[in-house]
């Protein structure tokens, strides 16, 4: 058994090269008298970390209430109303309105249409299909699907020129946030976060599964809404402020779960934060600094983490 | 006591159990049987409150168990069920210590471990305290999962078919580890059987289900004849006595 001592080493020595990593992002060729790129550079390292930390922390919370270690939040369809939202936009009012929209009404529009949309999905799916976990796979990425198909046809009714600036919004940008709209979004993920570490504990006999929940006294649907309605917060305004991440979360949980199966709750909660936040501020300052690529690390994260979504649904297969 | 009062439930509109009067004892061992399909899961799940009643009521002592809230409810009634599929990889004393939760809500106290460490004693799992569960056999596996409703400290506990793959020597130590433990804890104790001799030799009271209704009810040595069996499940046995209790030879 790893003992208590190790694993708060493997935490500390992970908090310490998130630190590194951090100082680095933020002071790399810049003297301390470059203040207006410091704070530049701290906000953008402030919506890496409640980014990162918030997609991989509702990652964890979403496989747990579906007892499943394939199924992301995303996945269900989020990022597709996200660019359905902006393309509506673009198509209905023009480039010119979207990109003069007031950052902080297209962020807020955004987040509540996103929450609005994961809890009816979530909500009707899980409560009613509590034990048919493929039905809700399967009914998830069928909207997906459509969706995805409303925004293909979308696509193609608007101009070239319109496309272009859509096509912008369809990854994860960590430039060009608004400054008001990080701050909003920065307090309502901290919030959330802060409730998810409260109920940890509760976390754990979830991971027992339904029955158990049951049985040790927590009121099952109560207590599976207000995590439902965490993880739609959290994955809402994370998508709303940098735009959609699909498997970066997969991509953390499914590490931390790999190098550390026997951990609790709290502790994989604490594990997948750190990593979350760590792999975003060190792969943006190995991009931007290092290999000075303009190239947005999103799309990287997208295709080592769908890489690993198609190995554990091989390795499952294969059981 | 157990008072269970029209209780009727339907699945996909089909009815899979009505019991409209059915009164169990406190401090015995109740023995659910009959074939399969007969509605005891059913049953038992709706006595956990797994599974929401449709019609009627279910009391334990008094306490309705759709009008009593759940933390109180955990503290009452446990269940250990037929398979448990975890997230999480557990060592044995971190499950034993989960089932205190109804009395820490995650903040385990020195009392809940003091009943943690008086539970592995009891039921010999001292030295697989830090091994998980699953480098535990079959047998250690379910007297670990037994042990853990044992924790839960509640009066009535309902165990769904605890004997199912467990080879001889595991399923009687396991029998006669519960008998022991029902006297020694003060507990109410209903089970699923399939074996009949089981339920035979270890239940006071015996309960038989068939389609959803109760055949008969009552202790062993009076309710287990040729006739009833052969009424419960079809099948022709005989009975035999053999120090005091009846045996059925069902070969």
């Amino acid at each position: 058994m790893l003992s208590n001592r190790f694993q708060k080493r493997v935490l500390q020595g992970l908090i310490s090269v998130w630190l590194l990593s951090s100082f680095l992002f933020i002071t790399w060729g810049l003297t301390p008298d470059d203040h207006f790129f410091l704070v530049l550079r701290f906000e953008k390292w402030l919506a890496l970390n409640a980014v990162g930390v918030s997609v991989a922390v509702s990652t964890y919370v979403f496989q747990t209430l579906t007892h499943s270690r394939i199924l992301t939040p995303s996945i269900m369809g989020l990022d597709a109303i996200y660019l359905l939202i902006s393309l509506v936009i673009i198509s209905v009012l023009g480039t010119g309105s979207y990109l003069a929209m007031n950052a902080i009404h297209l962020f807020l529009m955004n987040s509540l249409v996103m929450i609005g949309f994961a809890l009816l999905i979530f909500g009707g799916l899980i409560l009613r299909f509590h034990r048919d976990m493929n039905r809700l796979l399967l009914i998830g990425i069928v909207i997906g699907l459509l969706v995805q198909a409303l925004n293909e046809f979308l696509g193609r009714m608007i101009s070239p020129e319109d496309f272009v600036v859509f096509q912008g919004a369809a990854f994860a940008r960590f430039d060009q946030l608004d400054r008001q709209v990080l701050w909003i979004a920065v307090v309502v993920l901290a919030v959330c976060l802060g409730l998810v570490w409260r109920l940890h504990a509760v976390l754990d006999i979830f991971r027992l599964g339904r029955n158990h929940v049951i049985n040790l006294g927590i009121a099952y649907v109560p207590m599976t809404c207000l995590f439902l309605m965490l993880v739609a917060a959290l994955v809402s305004v994370s998508t709303a402020l940098v735009g959609p991440i699909l498997f970066f979360g997969l991509l953390v949980v499914a590490l931390v779960q790999q190098c550390f199966p026997d951990g609790k709750s709290g502790y994989h909660l604490l594990l997948v934060a750190i990593v979350g936040a760590l792999i975003l501020v060190a792969g943006q300052t190995l991009f931007e600094h290092v290999l000075s690529m303009k190239a947005t690390l999103s799309v990287v994260i997208e295709v080592i983490g769908g890489s690993v979504f198609f190995m554990l649904l091989l390795k499952r297969g294969r059981q | 006591m157990i008072q269970i009062q029209n209780v009727s439930f339907d699945r996909a509109g089909k009815n899979i159990l009505d019991v409209t009067e059915l009164t169990l004892e406190a401090k015995q061992t109740i023995a659910l049987i009959g074939p399969n399909g007969a509605g005891k899961s059913t049953l038992l799940s709706l006595m956990a409150r797994l599974l929401p009643l449709q019609t009627g009521q279910i009391r334990y002592d008094y306490l309705d168990i759709s009008s009593t809230s759940s933390r109180v409810m955990a503290r009452k009634v446990g269940i250990l069920q037929q398979h448990s599929h975890f997230m999480s990889r557990l060592t044995v004393q971190d499950l034993l210590l989960y089932a205190r939760y109804p009395y820490h809500k995650g903040r385990p106290t020195a009392d809940d471990h003091k009943v943690v460490e008086q539970m592995l004693a009891y039921f010999e799992l001292l030295t697989f305290r830090t091994t998980f569960l699953d480098e535990l056999s079959g047998g250690q596996r379910q007297m670990a999962l037994v042990a853990m409703v044992f924790c839960q400290g509640t009066d009535y506990i309902l165990l769904d078919e605890p004997l199912n793959n467990l080879d001889m020597y595991h399923a009687r130590h396991l029998m006669t580890t519960l008998r022991r433990a029902i006297v020694d804890w003060n507990k109410t104790i209903v089970v699923v059987l399939h074996d009949i001799n089981y339920a035979s030799l270890y239940a006071d009271q015996i309960v038989a289900l068939k389609q959803g209704r109760i055949v008969f009810k009552g202790p062993p040595d009076q309710v287990l004849t040729p006739d009833s069996i052969k009424a419960l499940y079809g099948v022709e046995v005989d009975i035999i006595e053999h120090q005091g209790k009846r045996l059925s030879l069902h070969f």
